[in-house]
């Protein structure tokens, strides 16, 4: 062989050599080597992880009745990047979803850069319109169908797509809204029970591990690791429905009638602390809630502060009969009607009262002359002991704390101005608790707005059982005290628009100038009722709250303007709860004044 | 001899040809099975997937019908349809008594006992009379 040749022959086997060598080499570099780094390429490529999405609880009342549940609508998406002819698709989905088509063909055509594919594209995720209602959806999918029946396959108009999704309901409207609270667009749960019971309703997102072939379809045979999605836990309300929707009711009627700045009632169980109905004025429906101002969505019963007014005088009441200075019918020196000493006036002129008619006739003198007999230290720790100046407890967000000055910040009048509700700053909430504990033997109880939460099959994951603060006056005391209140609302007492027909009413009225600029104003007050019933054994105590009635200054009393609110809401509610009536009802009362009696016969 | 003419004996080696083709079917049968085990199980996985997407749409289907009912039953909705008069109230007091409720209760006359009729007789205490 030529030697030329036999070169040529070894230079090319070498060349070979080395070039498979080479080969080799990379080929053992990409298999052993970066190994792991390609198979997770590969894995990028085909394999995703599913998120498997959990639905939010719903929120129920103790009847089971629902009070906020999830619709499932579907999220309408575009992938512009597959739309052929853009003008034509925006037109059609603008005409389903009253869109402006000018705008969303816009949005279709807008380029941008994209790093990986180095050039200007259009974006392949653009959102339509979120929660859109199911039969809409299906409405814009029969249309595409339909467009694309004539059409051959290279001509179809894709890059449509329906995301499935929830949207947070609230069946009832305005009904129960600021304790029931509201969601944001990731169903996170931001005011009332949607945020203080989130972690319960929202639930555990799941996954499952998927291979898709080449074409985005799952080989479900390929399937790896799955968690299934749980639910989120259904919280059931101690609110009953049917006694909200008459406190509703009558707020609305207290609304129309005064037009007041803001009203709350709150109706609670006494025994167990469990709140049976609650609502605030103004409010706002959450499921339309754009554009509503924080002031509106602030739940009022626990997030404000008032000054309770004469139904404080209660707490006076019940620390000095607790602390045995003075009985029932101790008699108490009224200064006939005003105390020189600290400038202090009743409305009527009194010279003496016995205990129980300090409390029936609201005498200012009367009570401060009992907490002066009690001390500052004794009185002080009653405020609290009553839960005034902390947190009830309540499972809502947004409770304060009212406001209790330490005996060191005190005037030397302070002792006579705070037993008759000034110079104390109370929630509606605290009132109402405080009430409950006289109604319940004295019992203090933790306001419960939760009975229990469930998982989805009924079971109960965790309870909420009545939580009993502290025995703050004896259960004489508390009957002691009972007498008292059932005589305010007697003929002769302040609050007989309170009274119900058939039933023995305790209650209190208050009525509390407004503070304005450090100055007390006349034209400004709160006018409010405490009380329980049936008095000798309560099934609900019930505080109506209302904030600067449009009413002429002698009118704008708690008197009149809570207390028949109080008895209607009462008449209504024991009704419902179908309480037995335990005293004969004597004579009638006028419940309503007829405009007209009679009927025309003129007309035919 | 003998050993030679098997050695050499033009003869058809059947039962090496039957092992070699069963070794063959073996081969091809499992092959073919695993062949055919994976398209089912494919297709089974489609199915499945139809089936999850049906699931999908029912429980949809469902939740939408529940939500529907939860609206329609909610207090305020049933407020709402009452001022509309969609339902009639009751008045308790006015409900007039119709011709269909009125009971009556027929009585029937014990008729006098006639003597000598067929089956009937008179009761006497029996056992006093023995």
């Amino acid at each position: 062989m030529n030697r030329a040749i036999r070169k040529r022959i070894l230079v090319t086997g070498i060349t070979l050599a080395v070039c498979f060598t080479g080969l080799s080499a990379r080929l053992l570099y990409v298999q052993v080597s970066q190994h792991e780094h390609y198979l997770e390429l590969g894995r990028r490529k085909h394999e995703t992880r599913k998120i498997l999405t959990s639905s939010r609880g719903s929120i129920l009342d103790s009847t089971d009745q629902v009070l906020a549940s999830n619709e499932p609508v579907k999220d309408v998406i575009v992938d512009a990047s597959n739309v052929k002819e853009p003008e034509l698709l925006a037109g059609l989905l603008a005409d389903a979803l009253n869109l402006d088509k000018a705008e969303l063909h816009a949005k279709f055509v807008k380029e941008s850069y994209d790093p990986k594919l180095k050039k200007m594209t259009r974006s392949r995720y653009v959102v339509v319109q979120k929660n859109v209602n199911e039969t809409v959806a299906s409405g814009i999918l029969a249309k595409l169908t339909a467009l694309n029946r004539d059409r051959r396959d290279w001509n179809q108009i894709r890059g449509v797509a329906f995301e499935q999704s929830a949207r947070r309901i609230w069946p009832n409207g305005e009904l129960l809204c600021h304790v029931l609270g509201y969601v944001n667009s990731a169903n996170f749960g931001m005011d009332g029970i949607e945020r203080s019971f989130n972690r319960y309703l929202q639930g555990t997102n799941g996954f499952r591990d998927i291979e898709r072939t080449r074409t985005g379809v799952e080989i479900v045979s390929y399937r790896g690791e799955e968690r299934a999605a749980s639910n989120g836990g259904n919280v059931r309300l101690t609110i009953n429905m049917r006694l909200q929707t008459i406190v509703e009711e009558e707020l609305n009627s207290v609304v129309a009638r005064y037009r007041p700045k803001s009203a709350t009632v709150i109706m609670m169980d006494p025994k167990t602390g469990g709140i049976l109905a609650m609502a605030n004025r103004p409010n706002f429906n959450p499921n339309k809630q754009k554009g509503v101002e924080e002031s509106v969505r602030l739940n009022l019963a626990i997030a404000t502060q008032v000054e309770p007014g004469s139904t404080f005088k209660i707490v006076t009441m019940a620390a000095a009969l607790n602390e045995r200075i003075v009985s029932l019918t101790t008699p108490v020196p009224c200064e006939n009607g005003y105390w020189s000493w600290c400038k202090l006036h009743d409305h009527h002129a009194y010279a003496s009262l016995t205990v129980k008619n300090v409390l029936v006739h609201s005498s200012n003198i009367g009570v401060a002359k009992l907490a002066s007999k009690l001390g500052e230290q004794k009185f002080s720790d009653y405020i609290y002991g009553f839960g005034f100046g902390q947190r009830t407890g309540v499972a809502l967000p947004g409770e304060i704390k009212g406001e209790i000055h330490p005996i060191s910040d005190w005037t030397p009048i302070s002792i006579t101005r705070m037993p008759m509700g000034h110079e104390v700053a109370a929630t509606p909430m605290q009132i109402v608790t405080a009430i409950s504990a006289i109604a319940n033997g004295g019992k203090l109880m933790t306001p419960q707005i939760v009975q229990d939460v469930t998982d989805e099959s009924g079971n109960v994951k965790e309870s909420f059982p009545p939580l009993l603060v502290r025995q703050v006056v004896s259960a004489q005391v508390a009957r002691l005290v009972t007498e008292a209140l059932i005589e305010v609302t007697s003929p002769k007492g302040t609050a007989k628009a309170a009274q119900v027909p058939g039933f023995v009413v305790a209650g209190k009225t208050g009525t509390a100038q407004k503070l304005e600029n450090g100055r007390y104003v006349n034209d400004k007050s709160v006018c409010s009722f405490v009380g329980f019933m049936p008095a000798e054994a309560p099934a609900f105590a019930l505080l109506v709250l209302v904030d600067e009635p449009r009413e002429t200054r002698h009118k704008a009393v708690g008197g009149l303007v809570a207390a028949p609110v109080f008895s209607r809401i009462s008449e209504r509610a024991a009704h419902s709860l179908g309480l037995a009536p335990t005293e004969s009802i004597k004579s009638p009362m006028i419940v309503a004044k007829v405009e007209k009696v009679g009927r025309d016969f003129r007309r035919p | 001899m003998a050993d030679n003419r098997r050695r050499y004996a033009n003869t058809i080696p059947v039962v090496r040809f039957l092992i070699i083709g069963m070794i063959c079917i073996t081969v091809c049968g499992a092959g073919l099975g695993y062949l055919w085990c994976l398209h089912d199980v494919n297709a089974t996985g489609e199915k499945i997937k139809e089936r999850e997407v049906d699931l999908v749409k029912l429980r949809n289907r469902n939740e939408g019908f529940r939500t529907s009912i939860e609206i329609l039953s909610s207090a305020a909705q049933l407020e709402t349809d009452l001022k509309k008069g969609k339902f009639k109230k009751f008045n308790l007091e006015r409900i007039g008594v119709l011709d269909q409720q009125h009971l009556a209760t027929v009585v029937k006359m014990a008729l006098p006992q006639q003597p000598g009729r067929g089956d009937l007789r008179t009761v006497v205490n029996e056992v006093k009379r023995k």
